[in-house]
C-alpha cells in the first residue's frame, strides 16, 4: 500500500451529516470515500481542463443537461 | 517514488519459480522496453499471418495489442485517477497493466459500487504461448491481476476489478479467472465485460 499522510479536516455540522450519511449508504469508512470524492474531482477536472463538457442524462431519458463545475 | 513487492513467475525453460519484482508505476525504462523489446517481436509474429491482418487474426496469434503505446497511456495522467504496474525479471519488462479507480460495478450483486477497472493488461511477447513456439515466464497476467485485487482491498473496493476483454483473451478471463462474463459492450468497440467480485477475487488470490 502507498504511504499515507495524516490531515486534520474542519467540517460543517451538515457536511459531516453528508459525510457519515454517504459513507454508510456506500460501505464506506468516512476516508475511503473522501478518496474517492477526490479521485471523481481529479478525474472531472481532468476532462474540464482538456475542455470535454459533462453532461447529466435524467433516467426519464429527457435532454441531457451540461454539468456545471466550480474552477 | 516506485514501490517495490517481490512476486513469483514461473520459468517454463527451467520448470522453476523464479523471483520478480513488481513495481507500483510504469517508469521510463518499461515504456522503452515495450517500444524496444516488445513491439519487434510482435510485429513480426504479425507480418508472418498469412492472411489479413484485422482483430481475429491477430487474436489467434495473441498480437492484438500490438499497436498499443504504453509511454503514452501513461503520461499525464492523474495519479489519482489512473495507477500503473510493471513486472521486470532479468532487468526486462515482463508485464505491464493501468488500471483506472474512478468505474462502478455493473454485476447485479455489486451495481453501483466502486471497481478497479484494468483499462490495459498485457504481458512481453516472449511470455505467449500463441506468440512464440517456446513461451518463457508464466503467472504474469495472474501476478498483475493479484496486484489489481490487491489494490481495490486496500482502497476498501472489496477485491473488486472489471475490464474489457481483447477476443484472444476472454478465454482466460472466463475460465481461468472465473470472472463474470457480459454481453459486448457496443460503448466500448464491442469487447466483452467481465467483472470479478468480492467472493470471486477471494478465491482468485488464494
Amino acid at each position: 500500500m502507498q504511504k499515507t499522510k495524516t490531515m486534520t479536516l474542519n467540517l460543517s455540522a451538515a457536511e459531516m451529516a453528508a459525510l457519515d450519511r454517504l459513507a454508510e449508504a456506500r460501505g464506506l469508512t468516512k476516508t475511503a470515500l473522501l478518496r474517492q470524492a477526490l479521485r471523481l474531482y481529479a478525474s472531472v477536472t481532468e476532462r474540464v481542463d482538456r475542455g470535454d463538457k459533462l453532461f447529466v442524462e435524467p433516467s426519464d431519458g429527457k435532454e441531457k443537461a451540461e454539468l456545471m463545475v466550480l474552477g | 517514488m516506485r514501490e517495490l513487492s517481490k512476486v513469483a513467475l514461473f520459468d517454463r525453460h527451467s520448470g522453476k519459480h523464479v523471483d520478480a519484482e513488481l513495481y507500483d508505476a510504469i517508469a521510463d525504462n518499461n515504456a522503452s522496453d515495450f517500444e524496444n523489446l516488445w513491439k519487434p517481436p510482435l510485429k513480426e509474429a504479425v507480418s508472418r499471418l498469412q492472411q489479413p491482418v484485422g482483430g481475429k487474426a491477430q487474436a489467434s496469434i495473441n498480437a492484438q495489442d500490438a499497436h498499443w503505446r504504453w509511454g503514452e497511456k501513461v503520461a499525464g495522467r492523474s495519479p489519482l485517477v489512473w495507477k500503473s504496474f510493471a513486472i521486470e525479471c532479468e532487468g526486462r519488462t515482463q508485464g505491464l497493466m493501468m488500471v483506472k479507480m474512478t468505474h462502478l460495478a455493473r454485476a447485479a450483486e455489486q451495481a453501483g459500487k466502486g471497481i478497479v477497472y484494468v483499462d490495459l493488461i498485457s504481458s512481453a511477447p516472449w511470455n505467449r504461448p500463441k506468440t512464440t513456439s517456446n513461451p518463457r515466464f508464466a503467472n504474469v497476467g495472474r501476478v498483475l491481476l493479484a496486484a489489481a485485487i490487491s489494490l481495490s482491498l486496500d482502497e476498501e473496493m472489496e477485491g473488486r476489478i472489471g475490464l474489457h476483454s481483447l477476443s484472444q483473451s476472454e478465454e482466460w478471463y472466463r475460465g481461468r479467472c472465473g470472472m463474470t462474463e457480459f454481453d459486448p459492450d457496443p460503448n466500448y468497440q464491442d469487447l466483452r465485460y467481465y467483472e470479478m467480485t468480492a467472493a470471486q477475487a477471494k478465491q482468485f488470490i488464494e
